[in-house]
């Protein structure tokens, strides 16, 4: 199947009725959790996953990349109203945003975001369909010694991007790969570390991890910081329409953001976050009026916006084609699908076309929905902010408790997500990063198949993982990228 | 030595012995297999001892780091409240205990209304906080039972769900 034909196909899937309701919804609830300030895509997501498990595969995955970029949206909208970023990728935005709603555009300012988002997200919907078929073809020639390699290689690349330290990040990898090998070994049937306890031999649910790392620490992190409710100034609607100029200003950092986002997003990392300090940087060395950055320039709005969600979109490509989640949120998605039965990688496409063509044609509807119900509806998010927090506070424990019990209808998954939940706000509190934890959960099993599959392969044959080019490219590269991630922190702390 | 920093090296100890537990455990009871044919051992066993490895860099990295370790600054994150924060952590704690012994509703309303009460102004009494688990606990009951069709603990007194 052709891109074309496979966007025409996705298209007869998304516009389903469950699965535009699907992508409307996940749009409206991701807005609402990416306003939320500390309530970040990946706790939002987790809390919200329960709600998905009656849908069918597509349909879930829709509603949910729809919470996605629907967040990576609402954050922008209280760090330009409020200074006050609704998740990490937001925090760019502040610099000219609130600036630009000190001096009465802040309407403008939240167009030349909805729009640059809409054209960010619409253009890099283009380039997925294009490159993660490509890619699919390319890895279903990979074989287990080169698939270690990718995997195992992501891994240690992801958990030194991540943030912290590299005995840190390795560190909390090390728990996840730990807590990964708890449960039934699937080649040869033995238990592993289940004290025979049959809900241990069904292993650690990945959903329910990621409910208690992200969802059940955030409403202890939450509960410890309730603040007041911010107040903020009402925007009218006459206000949200740029005028000339700023159209002609925001347009190049709207071309540049999307394509600096797409490339960003392809790489393993928090790719969102970075792409927006590329972004602002590229226009503070390019930018016709980077002399005004700061101060409250369009473009200072525009450029990290638009590669905020052109990285949000290309990040789907390592998903979907190679089945390797490159953030944390990824790999909640990838927990999504795997609860539904469906593998992500490279043969998702042959086998669960409807998934594959059908997610990524939902987000033009996630998209236009964004531009066209959000602008006249940014009142109503600002509005979420004055929800009191203990109300909050106490819905986010009712949706972690209930969505962790419903995942397998057992109270054991419940006290699992309460016991990650204390030990995630304790590694927050010390400074560890909660990422690699995940992808060494998610990837951990990945990684001892291959690594047993190329064994069996070889006959014990040890120089199978780096006999060809394609694994020594691989790790080669990896071990390159942590070099100079390495030689750059160092650089950087001189 | 700074909150972080002695909370990292404990963290560094407590990985240590996790690791040793772990490898220990791996070696008495689980095959290793050949080269050929890896047994359930392998991949444990490696993990083991990348736990061990960087569990033992992050004691050296902390007591290395003199900043961190002697400086003033570098408080702990996650500050704020801490008898709002053993709230919610007690809440966590005892929403699952009673869950199977009220069932759903009764330990819902319970606990949120408990968790109001504590989490909310001082101004605002019990009422305010009755009224909003009320809410809360009927809006997570028509959801997940009402639309979804969870099989959520419903037994009024006793019995595992």
């Amino acid at each position: 199947m052709s891109a074309f034909d496979g966007i025409l196909y996705g298209l007869s899937v998304a516009t389903t009725a469950p699965n535009v309701l699907a992508a409307l919804a996940g749009a409206v609830v991701g807005t609402g959790i990416g306003v939320l300030p500390g309530l970040g895509p990946a706790a939002g997501m987790a809390l919200v996953l329960p709600l998905t498990y009656t849908l069918s595969p597509a349909t879930a995955l829709i509603a949910l990349a729809g919470i996605y970029y629907g967040a990576m949206y609402g954050g922008s909208t209280t760090s330009i109203l409020l200074n006050v970023p609704g998740e990490a990728a937001a925090v760019v935005t502040t610099l000219d945003g609130y600036r630009m709603t000190q001096r009465g555009r802040a309407g403008a300012a939240l167009a030349v975001v909805a729009i640059g988002s809409f054209v960010a997200g619409t253009v890099s919907v283009a380039g997925l369909a294009l490159f993660a078929p490509l890619l699919a073809a390319g890895a279903l020639r990979l074989g287990p010694p080169q698939l270690l390699a990718l995997t195992a290689g992501a891994l240690l690349v992801l958990a030194r991007l991540s943030g912290g330290s590299l005995p840190r990040a390795t560190f909390v990898l090390a728990l996840g790969l730990l807590l990964s090998t708890i449960g039934v070994e699937p080649v040869t049937g033995v238990h592993r570390f289940t004290f025979e306890w049959l809900e241990l031999s069904r292993g650690i649910e990945i959903a329910v991890a990621v409910m208690g790392l992200f969802g059940a620490a955030e409403l202890l992190a939450l509960a410890g910081g309730l603040g007041d409710a911010a107040a903020v100034r009402p925007v009218p609607l006459r206000e949200l329409w740029p005028t000339r100029e700023e159209w002609r200003r925001a347009l190049a950092p709207w071309i540049r953001g999307t394509g600096i986002g797409f490339l960003v997003g392809l790489l393993p990392g928090p790719g969102s976050t970075i792409s927006t300090f590329v972004a602002y940087r590229v226009e503070q060395i390019v930018g016709k009026y980077r002399h005004e950055l700061g101060q409250g320039a369009v473009e200072g709005v525009a450029a990290p916006e638009a590669a905020n969600n052109a990285a949000a979109t290309s990040a789907f490509v390592p998903l979907l084609s190679l089945g390797l989640p490159f953030s944390g949120v990824m790999a909640l998605l990838q927990a999504a699908l795997t609860i539904h039965g469906v593998q992500p990688g490279p043969l998702l496409m042959e086998r669960h076309p409807d998934v594959f063509w059908g997610v990524i044609a939902s987000m033009y509807i996630g998209n236009l929905a964004l531009l066209v119900l959000n602008l006249p509806l940014v009142g109503l998010w600002v509005s979420l902010l004055r929800v009191p927090r203990p109300l909050l506070v106490t819905g986010i424990l009712l949706m972690a408790v209930t969505g962790a019990f419903a995942v397998r209808n057992s109270l054991f998954d419940v006290w699992v997500m309460a016991g990650l939940g204390f030990l995630g706000y304790a590694l927050r509190t010390l400074d560890f990063p909660l990422v690699p934890l995940v992808l060494g959960l998610v990837l951990g099993p990945f990684v001892e198949k291959y690594f047993r599959e190329s064994l069996f392969l070889s006959r014990g044959d040890l120089g199978i993982f780096v006999g060809d080019p394609v694994s020594l490219a691989i790790w080669g590269g990896s071990a390159l990228v942590l070099v100079l991630g390495a030689w750059g922190r160092r650089g950087a702390e001189s | 030595m700074t909150r972080s920093a002695r909370g990292r090296t404990a963290s560094g100890l407590a990985g240590l012995a996790l690791a040793a537990v772990y490898l220990t455990w791996t070696l008495i009871d689980l095959p290793l297999g050949r080269r050929a044919e890896p047994g359930a051992a392998v991949f444990p066993l490696a993990v083991g001892i990348l736990l061990a490895g960087a569990s033992l860099a992050l004691v050296i990295e902390t007591r290395r780091d003199r900043s961190a370790a002697f400086g003033p600054g570098a408080p702990a994150r996650g500050g704020g409240d801490r008898r709002r924060r053993l709230a919610a952590a007690g809440a966590l704690i005892a929403y699952p205990l009673l869950l199977p012994f009220l069932g759903y509703l009764p330990a819902t309303l319970l606990v949120s209304a408990a968790l109001l009460r504590e989490l909310g102004p001082a101004r605002r009494g019990w009422g305010w906080a009755a009224l909003g688990a009320a809410g809360l606990a009927i809006f997570a009951w028509g959801l997940f039972v009402g639309a979804l069709g969870v099989p959520l603990p419903v037994s009024p007194l006793g019995g595992r769900p």
